[in-house]
């Protein structure tokens, strides 16, 4: 048996220990580039979002290089996400490839589900090794995660710029021949250890911007056209929140938690829109949105076109835009974009915030020194 | 007799590269409007050229800004000292013309933006996002298309007598239902109006969604030499729209002002090569990298033969190349 799965964003790290630790064969297609999307393209409905598009060259790509299991784990709400496996099934049936397909409907699915699912992939495993490299692949994501944070950390503050790309570009080079947990575990430390040598610029505080939207397009650089690197290079600290940890923690960690916990951020959400669900991560983006009040300088949500969830999400921003003044920017991403039109973009917005940073601490001083003088 | 100072703006963009001259106090010598006609490179020299021609016994340039989406481009041929996008530069420069302006209306040859302005700082934004239906080059086309000379269109626009309504949502529905119109025996005049108004309707459902746009409202861009336009946004908006005499190079204007108060406010010295180098032969190549899987297309420009600049790559391979040199 040999196993394909598509990419989201740096997730594929982290599926490769898990895979590597239970010992299953598996091919990878490429990282996410205009390759995968043309073989992708021909066989998706026209207007489905970029996302579809991509996953579905990613498994072609992973079908005729040897694999002959699908595993996708997809489905949150009412997102189209919901029929993303089955449709892609289909199509994949259609065009004359006969695979196993592995679906993991993480919205409405139990652990013993999960398990039953997941068992002719893991025929002839002990238990004790499932267990083990499920474990070791969480932790993966937790690292991955740090490493990413910190080259965002980096990546704004650089005396020169671009040393954090090339550091972050050998580090995927290197990933792709890397296998295990304990290797890879090394690579990213030592590549924490190369960011850690970048020279900072001293006293520079950095403007902060929330990505908040759809998962997909903001975890994968592809479609996203390297949101957090453009905005990194403008001297911008990106935070994102819709992560592959977040993705991990909330859709199989506290599946398995025994307590329900409250969702805070979805009733922060209701202060706008007083459904519990409108698929995808709709909701989340409005409650990031909310939350961004006071800690950020701006919002930037970015969606693939026809992105149902996040469509909703936005038209509640120029509500919440009036009532807490935070300057919110949409970005929608096909296949279509424009490189130019998107980087123009970004930089007006980056320099909106830094004249209204400007104004507000010029305020700030003003009415300090007003305060003075009436005392 | 000493020369007298001045800064240069630049903008090129999809149908016009505008080239503005200005001097110490930030007065207009020189503009000039030429037509990109999809080679920015050629046209920007010719256009550097003709100022050359006219002042360069008589000026020294201070300082040099690009804007617009060849700005990149226009940065490395001449020398820049700032590279600013559209927003900036076109709200600097309507700041100039009117200090206290609220909502800036710009429609250009590929996009439109309205920026919303609150004491003096940009508070808010929107570029047309997905379509570009209701930009300059969806009227150019049908001006040619109906055999109108474009400085004529709006004009017609102001003779019509009976409403017809366009679909404005996207440019290629929005021609098929003024065909539809045509044949089924409605007026020129009526049906240029209808357009104008639909484009007005998308840019404001699209652009605006329901913001408060509030006076004094600057219409700026090439679309705002389309009297047909103009007064479809005053009927819609139900109050005044103000043209700047510059409507046209506002862009290339806004430029030149940022690259005036950089010099001015740190006195560094410009990094423009001078009118000379414009008679070197300027070339772009591209090339694509098989590195890694994101094979990138990776842009050249070439000076004479030696290559002054290279982009497009995601890893920053190429680009750190040109800067190590």
């Amino acid at each position: 048996m040999k196993l394909t799965f598509p990419h989201m964003g740096n997730m594929y790290i982290s599926v490769k220990v898990l895979l590597d630790t239970i010992g299953i064969d598996y091919v990878i297609s490429p990282e996410c580039n205009k390759k995968t999307l043309a073989y992708g393209s021909p066989h998706s409905p026209e207007s489905i979002c970029l996302p579809f598009k991509t996953i579905l060259g990613d498994m072609l790509y992973g079908i005729q290089n040897g694999a002959d299991t699908v595993l996708f784990g997809g489905g949150c709400g009412q997102c189209r996400l919901g029929y993303y496996g089955d449709l892609q099934r289909v199509i994949i049936n259609d065009l004359g490839y006969d695979v196993n397909f592995v679906f993991l409907e993480l919205g409405e699915m139990s652990f013993k589900d999960m398990i039953d699912k997941l068992k002719p992939l893991t025929k002839g495993k002990s238990m004790f090794t499932i267990v083990k490299s499920i474990i070791l692949a969480i932790k993966t994501v937790f690292f991955t995660e740090a490493l990413y944070d910190f080259s965002n950390y980096t990546r704004c503050r650089e005396k020169q710029n671009g040393k954090t790309d090339i550091i972050m570009g050998i580090f995927h080079k290197k990933l792709r021949d890397t296998r295990g947990y304990s290797s890879i575990k090394r690579l990213i430390k030592k590549t924490k250890a190369e960011l850690k040598k970048v020279e900072l610029k001293k006293d520079f505080i950095p403007l902060k911007v929330a990505l908040v939207g759809e998962i997909y397009t903001l975890l994968e650089p592809f479609a996203n056209l390297e949101a957090v690197k453009k905005l990194g290079n403008l001297g911008v600290e990106v935070h994102n929140h819709i992560s592959v940890k977040f993705w991990v923690v909330e859709h199989f960690l506290k599946k398995l938690s025994p307590i329900r916990l409250k969702n805070k951020p979805r009733l922060a959400a209701r202060e706008f829109i007083k459904v519990d669900d409108v698929g995808g991560h709709g909701i989340e983006t409005i409650a990031d949105t909310i939350g961004a009040k006071g800690k950020f300088d701006g919002v930037i949500q970015i969606y693939p076109l026809t992105c149902m969830p996040e469509i909703i999400a936005q038209a509640t921003f120029s509500e919440i835009q009036k009532r807490y003044d935070l300057p919110i920017m949409t970005l929608i991403v096909d296949e279509m974009t424009g490189e130019a039109g998107y980087q123009t973009r970004l930089e007006a917005f980056v320099d909106m915030l830094e004249r209204r940073k400007q104004l507000q601490e010029m305020d700030l001083v003003n009415a300090k020194s007003g305060m003075s003088e009436l005392s | 007799m000493s020369k007298s100072e001045c800064f240069l703006g630049i903008d090129v963009g999809s149908v016009s590269t505008n080239i503005v001259l200005i001097d110490e106090s930030g007065t207009i010598i020189e503009k000039l409007y030429l037509r990109t006609s999809g080679k920015p490179i050629n046209v920007l020299i010719s256009g550097m050229q003709k100022i050359s021609n006219k002042y360069s016994s008589s000026i020294n340039v201070k300082g040099v800004g690009t804007t617009g989406s060849g700005r990149q481009l226009a940065g490395v041929i001449v020398g820049a000292d700032i590279i600013k996008n559209e927003i900036t530069a076109h709200s600097v420069a309507a700041q100039k013309y009117v200090p206290d302006v609220r909502t800036i209306l710009e429609i250009g040859g590929q996009d439109s933006k309205i920026i919303f302005l609150h004491n003096g700082v940009v508070s808010d934004f929107a570029m047309n996002t997905v379509c570009a239906a209701g930009t300059g080059s969806f009227l150019d086309r049908q001006a040619a298309r109906l055999e109108i000379p474009i400085e004529e269109f709006g004009a017609y626009a102001l003779k019509a007598a009976s409403p017809v309504r366009i679909a404005g949502r996207c440019a290629v529905f929005a021609e098929s239902d003024m065909i539809h119109k045509q044949q089924t025996g409605h007026k020129l005049e009526d049906i240029i109006n209808g357009l104008c108004e639909a484009l007005v309707r998308n840019y404001l459902n699209n652009l605006a969604k329901g913001k408060e746009i509030m006076e004094p409202i600057l219409f700026q861009g090439g679309v705002a030499a389309n009297v047909g336009i103009v007064a479809a946004f005053e009927r819609e908006l139900n109050k005044k729209i103000i043209i700047p005499e510059y409507y046209d190079v506002m862009g290339a204007y806004g430029a030149a002002l940022i690259a005036k108060e950089k010099i001015q406010s740190s006195n560094a010295q410009t990094k423009f090569y001078g009118f000379n180098s414009i008679n070197n032969s300027y070339s772009a190549k591209s090339i694509e990298c098989n590195s890694c899987s994101n094979q990138c297309e990776i842009i050249e420009i070439l000076a004479n033969n030696k290559c002054i600049a290279r982009w497009g790559d995601r890893c920053g391979k190429w680009s750190q190349l040109i800067q190590a040199v």
